[in-house]
């Protein structure tokens, strides 16, 4: 079973601004456990920390870079 | 060893954090430390750890918090504390040429001073001739200071766990583009390390090489390893081996090191972000001349920022730094 990782609603203020992940501390296909962070997420000057939903293997779907919004898929781990 | 990659401001941040927890005369200043956790983010998240009286974000003077610092260092504390740029070094200077360095020697040994100074270094992000500089030389021209400069999460969490664990005063370096900093953009590869969990120290005045090669040595410390490999990468297309040397510690600096690299290529090109005159890479050159002048086949080139203020426009800047295609460049000149 996969579960999803999610931008966190709550993981910034402001609902109008958005974020971009700055780099996965783990490999695509890596065993993460339930709390590893495993992204850093920037939102303006701020580095923010993702932390896995659940343990089991990172399948990375957002490359760094790339603008995300709360709520948006960016992994699932199976 | 663990699958976990940091970027270098997460890896110093773990060690700090680490020994932080274990050793109460350990305490963090600078500007916007509390709150913010410093501007590379080595104190990310302390504020609320550790609380104030641990974690204290200071007024806008360096004169005055690194005096306090030198003097807590003085009464049993260990400051580390955040400089944020190395230009600013200007105004608190006096009380690291002759105090912080100093007091250990001229006591007689009887007063130490266990203080770990974190300063950001280095361009290429267009914020002008005040906010980009290197100036690395003018602390390792100091006596009595111990001067880092890791260039990789690996390195940096390494040494910063042996920083806080000496008993003297550690200058402790990172270029700005290596930090792996959001704001910076995105962390360039060969800065970010597979990390383990554990606390480990690497040792001061160690060499390391990043990529072995036969033809041409090419030294860097800081973002110029980075620009060096690259330049190693581009070589390679051209069938040029070039074995790259992290100098990681100026003071002390490993002299065996460097000479047992150049006497196996017999070629050297030496790469520094720093002021060309009067500073670490005319000490590489002369640390291979005196040793062994029969090492080098050809005379070494020196790929530097020149002497001059460094300009905020971008394309001006990026014709004056020594990125990768000067140090190929170089390299292909030596083989010619």
């Amino acid at each position: 079973m996969a579960t999803d990782v999610i931008i966190p609603t709550d993981m910034w203020a402001e609902d109008d601004k958005t974020g971009s992940i700055v780099i996965w501390l783990y490999k695509d296909g890596a065993q993460v456990r339930e709390g590893d962070i495993i992204a850093e997420v920037l939102v303006e000057k701020v580095t923010l920390e993702l932390e896995a939903p659940t343990s089991g293997t990172l399948r990375i779907k957002v490359e760094p870079e790339v603008v995300v919004n709360k709520g948006d898929l960016v992994a699932v781990i199976e | 060893m663990s699958d976990r990659i940091l970027t270098m401001s997460r890896a110093g941040r773990e060690a700090l954090d680490w020994e932080m927890e274990r050793r109460p005369e350990i305490f963090c200043m600078g500007e916007d430390v509390f709150k913010f956790g410093g501007i590379f983010g080595t104190m990310d998240g302390f504020g609320a750890k550790y609380g104030p009286e641990r974690v204290i974000s200071t007024p806008i003077s360096e004169t005055g918090f690194i005096g306090m610092a030198v003097g807590a260092a003085m009464a049993g504390m260990h400051p580390v504390v955040d400089l944020a740029y190395i230009d600013f070094i200007g105004v608190c200077y006096n009380v690291l040429l002759n105090t912080a360095s100093k007091t250990h020697y001229m006591s007689g040994g009887a007063v130490k001073v266990p203080m770990t100074l974190l300063i950001g270094t280095g361009g290429g992000y267009n914020n002008a001739a005040q906010h980009s500089q290197c100036l690395h030389a003018t602390v390792a021209h100091i006596p009595g200071a111990k001067v880092v400069y890791p260039s990789n999460a690996y390195d940096a969490k390494g040494m910063l766990h042996t920083a806080l664990r000496d008993e003297n005063f550690v200058i402790f370096l990172t270029h700005k583009g290596t930090a792996g900093v959001g704001w910076m953009g995105t962390p360039i590869r060969t800065t970010l390390s597979e990390v383990p969990i554990e606390p480990y120290t690497v040792p001061f005045g160690k060499v390391r090489i990043c990529r072995a090669g036969t033809d041409v040595t090419i030294t860097g410390l800081g973002m110029s390893v980075h620009e060096a490999l690259k330049a190693a990468d581009a070589l390679e297309k051209d069938g040029i081996s070039a074995e790259v040397v992290d100098l990681r510690s100026l003071s002390p600096l490993d002299r065996d090191g460097i000479l047992e690299s150049v006497a196996k290529t017999g070629r050297l090109v030496v790469t520094d972000e720093d002021y060309l005159s009067f500073g670490v890479s005319g000490e590489v050159i002369a640390t291979v001349v005196e040793r062994d002048l029969s090492a080098l086949r050809k005379p070494p080139i020196r790929v530097t920022t020149p002497d001059i203020p460094i300009p905020f426009s971008r394309p001006l800047e990026q014709a004056i730094l020594p990125l990768a295609g000067r140090i190929a460049e170089a390299a292909r000149r030596l083989m010619a």
